[in-house]
Parts: C-alpha cells; sequence; structure tokens
C-alpha cells in the first residue's frame, strides 16, 4: 500500500468521477463526501471554441464531463455547429452570414460578431475563468477573439487564450495573425500561441496532416484538462483559482504553457524520473521565443496514478527548476486520477509580470493579493456576486509587491510601449522585420524543414 | 626621429568588441603593438541596447589593450554597421568653366560638392562618402584633370546613419575619453585588407558575417558601388539551433562552433553526436545533419537576401564579379560556408585572407575590419602628411618672396 493510499482521507483527496472507470481497486469513494464537495463549487468557468479550429477542440474537451465548466462553440458556420454534439452553441452573424460562414474574410467576421454583441456579452457575465481558443487565421475565430477578449477585459474576468497560428508560408494571413495576436496580448491574462509551424517539426518523416494538426490540438486540450482538474479538484498539494490568479494576475506580458504527452507511461523507478523530465523538456513549446527561464511565475501541475509518491513530486519538480534554471515564483499542484497507474502527466504555466500597457493596467481589486487590494480578498468580488462570500480563497502575497515601488493603482498615467514581441534572444530589439519575414524566427521553422532530434 | 601617432581600432560587435593598437611612424610605416578580444556586452543586431553595459564592457576592453601594448591611445578609428545604415547613390555634375574645356582641380571639387550636396532626412548624419569613377561628357574616366570636355560627372555612395544610434557609439568611445577621428562601415573597412586592387578592379563582393549583422560590399571595376547591412548574423544560428535542438543558446551556440557546418549534402544522416559534448547527465545524442539542415537554411537565406537586394538594385551580375564573393567576420569559420554561398550566388566564394603580411594570431576573419580601420589610419595619415609637406613648401616659397599672397 502506497503513502498516498495511507493519506488518502487525511488529505481530502478527491479523484474525478468520469475518469474512474476502470481501475477502483485502489480508491474508495464516499458519495456523501464527493456530493458534498460538488455542492460547494460555485466556480464559474467557460471555455470556448470560436471559429472551425476552435470547436475540434471544444468538441474533443466536452467529451470528458468536467463539472463546473461550460463549454461553448461559436461559429458562423451553421454546419460546423451541427457537428457539435456536447458543448452549447451559438451561430454568429446569421443576419450577415445566414450561417454560411464568413469565408476567411475578416471584415464580414466583424461584422457578423457585431450582430452578436448582446449575448457575447451575456455569455462572459459572472465567469470566474474565461478561456478562448481560436486559430488566429483572420475568420470568425480571429474577430470572435477580438471581441470577447475586449469584453472580458472589461470586465476584469481572468481570461487566458489558446490560439493557434497559420504557417508563416502563408505569408499574408501569417502576418495578419501576428497583428491579431499582438492586438489581444494586452487583453488577456495569459496569451498562449501555437504556431502551425512547430507541428511539422513533431512525429515522424511520415506523419500526416491530420496527425500533425492533432498534435497542437492535443497539447491545448492535455494543458486544458490538467489546468481544471487544478481548479476542481482538491489534491495532494492544493492550489485553486487564487494560484491561477496569482500566476496570471495582470493583463500582457508573456505568457508559457508546455505539457507532456498524455500517454507517457512512466515507471516509477529510480532515475526514470529524469529521464521523464528530459523528455518532457524536449516537448517544442519549451524552445519558442518565450524562455521558461524568463518567468516570473511558474505553476506546475503533476497528475498521477495512485501510485504516485510525494518524493515523485519532489524530483520532478526539482528537477524542472534545476533544468529550466527557473529562480522566482514556484507553484506546484498536484492531483492523483485513480485511471492513470504508472503515467504521469505534468503541464507547465507560467507568466511574467510585464505590464501591458496599452490598455487600463490597474487590476481589478479580484486580482490583487489580500495585502495589495486592502481588506478584499482575493476571489471575493465574484464569490459575494452570486452569494457565496463566505467562501473565501486566501492568495498569497505576490512577490510583485515587493517588485512595484509604486502600487499597482498609481500607475494608469504611465503607458509604456508594450514589450511583447518575444523573439527569444532577441526579444529586446526591434522586430526584424523582412519583406513580411521576421527573420528572428529561425528560418527552417519558416521554411517548414523538418529537423529530427534523435 | 619624427613623432609617432598611436592609433586604436575599434569594432563594438554584437558578440565581441575587437581592438587593435597601432603605431604609425613619421615615415607613415605601420605597427601593430596591441590587440585584444573580448566578449561584447549590451550590443544586439548591431545596435547599443544597454549603453551602461556597453560602455563599462568596451572601457574595459580598451583598458586591456593599452596594458598590453604598454601604451595610450592617440587616436580611434571605429567600425560601424546595423540597421539604422543606408546608402544613397547621388550624381554630381559641373559643367567645365574654362574656355579651352580643359577639365582642372576646380572643376572637380565642384563635382564632388554637387555630389555631396544632397540634404539628409532630420536625425540622420554621414558616415562614408564613397567616391565612384568620373565621366566626361559621359565617358568614364579615372582622373578627368587636364582632360577635355564639356561636362564632368562624378558619382558618390553615401552611407548616412541613424544620428541617435551612431552618438551613442561616440558616447561610449568619448566616455574613456578618447577622440573618435573617423567612423567607417564595418564592411568597407574589411575589404580594404582583404582585396588586392586586381581584383577590385576585377569585380568583388566582401560579405562580413558578424554576431547580430552581416555587411556586405559590392566594388564593380575597382570601385564600392553599392553597401547594405542585414540585421542577420551568427547569432541567429545560435538562436535556430537553440530552438530546433531544443536546448539552451549557449548550448548551441558552442555546438555551432564544434560541429556548425553549412552544407548537410556531405553528411551520413545516421551519423549521431553528443548535444554538449562531455556526456554528462542530460546530455544526449542529436543527429549531426540536423545542425547542418538549420544552419544551412539560415546561412542560405543571408545569401539569398543580398543576392536579392542587389539584384533589386540592377547590380547583380555574376560576370562584373569576377574576383567571387569573399567571406569574412567570426561566423565565416562554420566549415562550408564558401560552398553554400557559391550554391546561393553562383559566383566563386572564398573565405578572406589579410593581403598584408601579419602575424598569425592576426590574420583571423575577427580582426579583418580592425585591420581594415587601420589601413585607413594609414591613409588618413599620409594625406596629412602630404598635406604638411605642401604647408611646409608653401611655407619656404613665403620667407623666400616675402609674401602672402601665393594662392592666386
Amino acid at each position: 500500500m502506497t503513502d498516498i493510499e495511507n493519506n488518502n482521507f487525511d488529505f481530502g483527496i478527491n479523484v474525478d468521477p468520469a475518469s474512474n472507470k476502470e481501475d477502483q481497486s485502489n480508491i474508495k469513494f464516499e458519495d456523501s463526501q464527493e456530493e458534498a464537495l460538488q455542492s460547494e463549487i460555485s466556480l464559474n468557468v467557460k471555455v470556448l471554441g470560436l471559429g472551425g479550429a476552435g470547436l475540434n477542440i471544444i468538441e474533443a474537451f466536452s467529451e470528458a464531463n468536467h463539472p463546473g465548466v461550460t463549454c461553448y462553440a461559436l461559429d458562423s458556420d451553421a454546419r460546423a455547429l451541427e457537428s457539435i454534439s456536447k458543448a452549447d452553441t451559438m451561430l454568429i452573424g446569421q443576419p450577415i452570414c445566414r450561417g454560411l460562414g464568413c469565408g476567411g474574410d475578416f471584415k464580414t467576421a466583424e461584422k457578423a460578431v457585431e450582430a452578436n454583441k448582446t449575448e457575447l456579452m451575456a455569455l462572459i457575465e459572472g465567469v470566474d475563468v474565461l478561456i478562448l481558443i481560436a486559430g488566429l487565421g483572420g475568420g470568425i475565430g480571429s474577430a470572435l477573439a477580438e471581441k470577447i477578449t475586449a469584453f472580458a477585459s472589461d470586465s476584469g474576468v481572468l481570461t487566458l487564450g489558446f490560439f493557434m497560428q497559420p504557417f508563416s508560408f502563408e505569408g499574408a494571413r501569417f502576418s495578419f495573425s501576428e497583428s491579431i495576436r499582438d492586438g489581444l496580448r494586452p487583453h488577456l491574462h495569459g496569451l498562449f500561441s501555437i504556431p502551425n509551424d512547430l507541428l511539422i517539426q513533431e512525429g515522424g518523416n511520415d506523419q500526416t496532416a491530420l496527425v500533425g494538426f492533432q498534435k497542437g490540438n492535443d497539447w491545448i486540450l492535455n494543458s486544458l484538462r490538467l489546468m481544471i482538474n487544478l481548479l476542481y479538484k482538491k489534491g495532494i498539494i492544493d492550489q485553486d483559482l487564487g494560484t491561477l490568479k496569482r500566476v496570471f494576475s495582470q493583463q500582457g506580458g508573456k505568457s508559457f504553457f508546455a505539457v507532456s504527452d498524455q500517454n507517457d507511461r512512466f515507471e516509477l523507478e529510480g532515475d526514470s524520473i529524469a529521464g521523464f523530465v528530459d523528455s518532457f523538456l524536449l516537448c517544442p513549446l519549451f524552445h519558442l521565443e518565450v524562455r521558461p527561464e524568463n518567468l516570473d511565475n511558474l505553476l506546475i501541475i503533476i497528475k498521477g496514478g495512485p501510485d504516485l509518491e510525494l518524493s515523485v513530486i519532489h524530483k520532478i519538480t526539482s528537477e524542472i527548476t534545476k533544468k529550466l534554471n527557473f529562480k522566482n515564483s514556484l507553484n506546484v499542484g498536484a492531483f492523483i486520477d485513480p485511471s492513470s497507474l504508472n503515467s504521469l502527466e505534468v503541464c507547465i504555466l507560467g507568466k511574467t509580470e510585464i505590464h501591458d500597457t496599452t490598455s487600463n493596467v490597474s487590476p481589478s481589486n479580484d486580482l490583487l493579493s489580500e495585502d495589495q487590494a486592502g481588506d478584499s480578498m482575493a476571489y471575493s468580488k465574484n464569490n459575494s456576486e452570486r452569494g457565496n462570500s463566505n467562501k473565501r480563497n486566501k492568495v498569497h502575497r505576490s512577490k510583485l509587491t515587493s517588485k512595484l515601488a509604486i502600487p499597482l493603482d498609481q500607475q494608469e498615467e504611465f503607458r509604456f510601449f508594450d514589450k511583447d514581441q518575444n523573439r527569444g534572444y532577441f526579444q529586446d530589439t526591434d522586430k526584424n522585420m523582412y519583406k513580411g519575414l521576421n527573420l528572428d524566427h529561425p528560418t527552417y521553422l519558416r521554411k517548414g524543414i523538418k529537423i529530427r532530434i534523435k | 626621429m619624427g613623432h609617432s601617432k598611436v592609433v586604436g581600432a575599434i569594432e563594438i560587435g554584437t558578440s565581441k568588441i575587437a581592438i587593435l593598437i597601432g603605431e604609425i611612424s613619421s615615415d607613415n610605416t605601420l605597427n601593430i603593438i596591441g590587440h585584444y578580444s573580448g566578449q561584447s556586452k549590451g550590443v544586439k543586431k548591431g545596435i547599443i541596447v544597454d549603453l551602461e553595459l556597453a560602455s563599462a564592457t568596451v572601457q574595459a576592453c580598451i583598458l586591456n589593450a593599452e596594458n598590453q601594448a604598454n601604451i595610450k591611445i592617440d587616436e580611434v578609428y571605429l567600425a560601424q554597421t546595423g540597421m539604422h545604415l543606408e546608402g544613397i547613390f547621388n550624381v554630381g555634375t559641373t559643367n567645365v568653366s574654362a574656355s579651352d574645356n580643359i577639365i582642372t582641380q576646380h572643376d572637380v571639387e565642384k563635382a564632388k560638392e554637387d555630389a555631396r550636396r544632397p540634404q539628409l532626412a532630420e536625425g540622420r548624419s554621414f558616415i562614408n562618402h564613397i567616391q565612384n569613377p568620373f565621366s566626361v561628357d559621359g565617358t568614364k574616366v579615372q582622373n578627368p584633370i587636364h582632360l577635355v570636355g564639356k561636362r564632368l560627372q562624378v558619382g558618390y555612395w553615401t552611407v548616412h546613419a541613424d544620428s541617435k544610434t551612431l552618438n551613442d557609439f561616440l558616447r561610449v568611445i568619448l566616455g574613456v575619453p578618447l577622440t573618435v577621428e573617423d567612423v567607417i562601415l564595418s564592411s568597407i573597412a574589411s575589404s580594404n585588407v582583404l582585396l588586392q586592387e586586381n581584383e577590385k578592379n576585377a569585380g568583388a563582393l566582401v560579405i562580413d558575417i558578424g554576431g547580430g549583422t552581416t555587411d556586405y560590399a559590392l566594388y564593380k571595376e575597382g570601385f564600392i558601388v553599392y553597401t547594405g547591412v542585414i540585421p542577420v548574423g551568427g547569432d541567429h544560428i545560435s538562436n535556430d539551433l537553440g530552438m530546433g535542438l531544443r536546448t539552451s543558446v549557449e548550448v548551441a551556440d558552442s555546438l555551432k562552433i564544434r560541429e556548425g557546418l553549412a552544407l548537410g549534402a556531405k553528411q551520413n544522416p545516421q551519423e549521431n553526436i553528443w548535444l554538449v559534448g562531455n556526456k554528462v547527465i542530460g546530455d544526449r545524442e542529436i543527429p549531426r545533419i540536423s545542425i547542418s539542415k538549420i544552419v544551412e537554411a539560415r546561412i542560405q537565406e543571408i545569401f539569398e537576401i543580398i543576392r536579392g537586394e542587389l539584384e533589386e538594385a540592377k547590380l547583380y551580375n555574376p560576370s562584373q564579379i569576377g574576383s567571387g564573393a569573399i567571406l569574412t567576420g567570426g561566423t565565416s569559420r562554420i566549415e562550408g560556408l564558401d560552398a553554400c554561398a557559391a550554391k546561393v550566388l553562383d559566383i566563386e566564394c572564398r573565405i578572406g585572407e589579410c593581403t598584408w603580411d601579419i602575424a598569425d594570431d592576426l590574420n583571423i576573419p575577427e580582426y579583418s575590419t580592425v585591420l581594415g580601420l587601420l589601413s585607413y589610419a594609414v591613409s588618413n595619415n599620409e594625406e596629412d602628411l602630404k598635406k604638411n609637406k605642401q604647408k611646409s613648401i608653401v611655407n619656404v616659397i613665403r620667407s623666400f618672396f616675402g609674401t602672402t599672397n601665393l594662392n592666386n
């Protein structure tokens, strides 16, 4: 019997009933406790799949039941929405596109989105965490992302976005996606972009296009699942909305995410943990322009089976931080999935504390720590709005407080150029644009040259 | 024995600072008495991004070079690169003033003045005026004086810089404190020691691939007709390797030097090498061909851009570049670079070697720009000596005739 089993109820470990289909032998559930916990959950998370690319992911994400999470699919193409069975749907721009889609035309897409302005505003009301998924190819996904982000930014809801970008060989479409992405960044608390160029680098030489795109979808899906589990489950090392708000405390700045493969089988023995971490660090998301060592806040989410030991969590965390040379604020969340015996999944989310400066930079009180926000506690605003003010989560004082000599709420007058043009080693320099190409981006990526690493 | 001058040649590059100290004696012979090369800080893509850090680093390097030579630098020649540099071609025209249409020095000066006349936009400063051939009534000539013609023309390739960026570099040197005698475009400086006169006459393309930028200069019939700077250099190769092989830029940088090969065709696709090389924990095997694929893609692109820019300027004609491309700069050490260049540029390509007879430790690509700066210092000194000589002859004549009006 492992330590985890011994500590199960002492630590209030919760398990996901949806995933508890195959192996329930080692974990004993108490239904009453589970129900009690569910009833306490008042966290309102909405995941919106926007446009074609967003629809694919939202449908896959909705396959698994995530209590408390509302999934929406939004598109201007009625036929595409018909294929969505698990998520709620919203047809966008019916008077403009007549349900036939906007043909990837941004102006038409903008008009279509404008037609559903009221419904979109209503969609984000009372939401604690809003997660947007879209492709930024210049169609309805891009237009929806722009509009919803603007609404969310005004309402102060914690908003994260996963966005896929076209291949750089698509020229104008790629450049357009970059400008859309740069426009979204100041309004989002976390912006995670997945360039399609990266997908070429994954898999073997005979990888099909479908498998390649699926890889990008999997990165988003796996990260989402782990993040949602973190928010809704009690774990071995518990983290919650407060942690997420602390990591993504401000709009703008650089964000980072990386996730291990879901089917990474892991023998919990000796040095194989280091091997697992080495393999995980080869995920190409670690080697994009935002380098994890430059981040200020890092959240490591670990999901393991019932045999997951605390020493393993410790070793994974220390190996990751050591190898990333990360020395700043670290948060670790770990939870058990009883169906994941002998397997391990890790997701890393990170953020810098760079201000967005093109929009109102003062975070609303619910995004500040207890001390920063005076007597008001983080998370209290949304909870009190729903009549649940007694369920308060304390958020520890962020080291942001000590970094900023001037209180955040006095900084509104100071607006600096947004330094979000992240190009890794070249991020402090001007963009290297040459005939529509950013020469700081690796040539092999732009030219679609596949690089083997093994 | 006459007075000698101690000249410092300084290149503040993106990845390194190179300094040479030369002593120019009264008979205008150069003796290189000190050299130092240090890691550059606060500079990216040829632009100072941290003035304080760059100043401290440059000052420390100058001090080291002076200590090594055990002498103080009198004046500095500074190399300049970066995307803030631009070039324009101007033609100056004058009608020959003499009634017999014989061209005089006065006509030449008027044509030159006309060529240098164009005003620059606010915030821009001239760096170098590079003279091209004269033309008398449409016929190209080397020296028009005493020739007969009605119209004299001269072309100038003028390089100008962003004043603020240029001032940042000057402030770094002035802060030492040292006097900057002249600022010279890196590619022009390099080509001065890499090309013989006959090679310039046959046409040549000098490409200096540094850490953050690539400079190039095209020679046609002995004259520089075009210069350019691309904000891509060796650092981009390291960054590409870091991303492509999923390792740090530092490991990638050492890999570039250790294993970098610009042409993958030569390689065995099955051959693996160690990433770090010392087989420590965390070291892993990677396909060697992946390195050359990444390096080749970037290098090839650099040459494609150069060719594209020259083609746009309607100056790219392989048959007029008889001496081929001469490659220099730290990144030119990458194996197979010349073959990669030849593939893209369709001309013969070779790694440049200094045309001077100098010590082996100075005859390396990293020093070609500063050696070129010293050659300019020698040329300048020669002109000064000539002027002084003329002045002293005039003074002798003055004292002989006892008159002050000898200029007419």
